[in-house]
């Protein structure tokens, strides 16, 4: 009887069809229902049970992360439009010179700066450990 | 019963225990995918992580133009891609034309007494398939993607999806043949 060949027996296997009758497996088609058989049966790798939870604790993490350098930043702009708006009444009203405030314009602009630079540091260095600690 | 569409709004609209309900639904899918290209539990881990993340951030841009499935089947696919390319450089050979010709490199006969299983057997003869052979065998068997999903998923030809696979299935035949005679011994 003619040998099916490969490309035949994949088909005839995959679509679990009937073998022609009075045909039985030989040790290759025998093999081909194993290896399908083996395919389609998960791995015992896999991901741990809590994976779901972990993922969406790191997402609302980043959120949090990312609203409160927002925050930052708009407190930071504020601060400074404040400093910049008491300089410039102070100038108007004669309370201090626009040269004195050219001379501490490093200074004025500084405040802001270290502002968000302490709360820079703060979330890089010290919530991202915390946060590494906890997952 | 999964519904994606009402998963998807709500997690547009911020519930993130709808987010955790899609994470437990299709984190197999990205886990295999990802760990038959990566081969490495902790490194498919942390894939998998950058996976979800990226389908959180990207969802908004999902339009249903297609099955959730595959949509985020490619994104662990090329997640998983770059990162092979990235940390194991794996060079142009590993993709021989001619896959009659390909030899695995630790069957020998004490690795053979080793193997507790078919199964194990198997898992262990696929790891050591090219890429692209592993990809196709994981996404049409295990994930149950069909040609043209794997077309959409990979961005290989069906012709050449259904190819690979064949050959990858014959090779594996074979070498699951001679396993078993060696069995019955």
């Amino acid at each position: 009887m003619k040998e099916m060949d490969d490309d035949e027996l994949q088909r005839l296997i995959e679509n679990s069809k009937e073998l022609p009758a009075g045909r039985t497996l030989n040790d290759g088609e025998k093999a081909y229902h194993a290896l399908l058989e083996v395919l389609k049966s998960e791995p015992e790798n896999g991901l741990p049970y809590n994976f779901a939870a972990k993922v969406t604790r790191h997402i609302q993490a980043e959120q949090k992360h990312k609203s409160e350098w927002k925050y930052n930043l708009a407190t930071a702009a504020i601060l400074l439009c404040l400093v910049v708006s008491l300089c410039g009444v102070m100038a108007v009203f004669g309370a201090i010179s626009l040269a004195t405030l050219l001379k501490y314009k490093w200074l004025i602009i500084l405040f802001p700066v270290i502002f968000i630079g302490i709360q820079y540091f703060d979330q890089v260095l010290v919530k991202t450990r915390i946060f590494r600690s906890k997952f | 019963m999964f519904n994606e569409k009402e998963v998807v709004t709500r997690i547009l609209n911020g519930d993130m225990r709808a987010f955790e309900l899609l994470v437990k639904q299709y984190e197999k899918l990205v886990f295999y995918v990802t760990f038959r290209l990566v081969k490495e539990q902790q490194s498919a881990e942390d894939i998998c992580q950058e996976v979800f993340i990226k389908i959180y951030n990207s969802l908004v841009r999902f339009n249903f133009q297609s099955k959730l499935s595959t949509w985020i089947a490619r994104i662990a696919y090329l997640t998983a891609i770059n990162y092979t390319r990235k940390y194991y450089r794996e060079k142009s050979s590993e993709y021989p034309d001619d896959l009659e010709n390909y030899h695995f490199t630790n069957d020998t006969p004490e690795h053979l007494l080793t193997k507790k299983d078919t199964a194990n057997y198997v898992e262990l003869l696929i790891l050591q398939l090219p890429e692209k052979y592993r990809t196709v065998l994981t996404l049409y068997h295990l994930n149950e993607f069909s040609g043209p999903e794997i077309e959409q998923i990979t961005g290989m030809p069906e012709g050449t999806v259904k190819n690979y696979l064949f050959r990858a299935r014959k090779l594996l035949k074979e070498k699951l043949e001679v396993y078993l005679k060696n069995e019955l011994l």
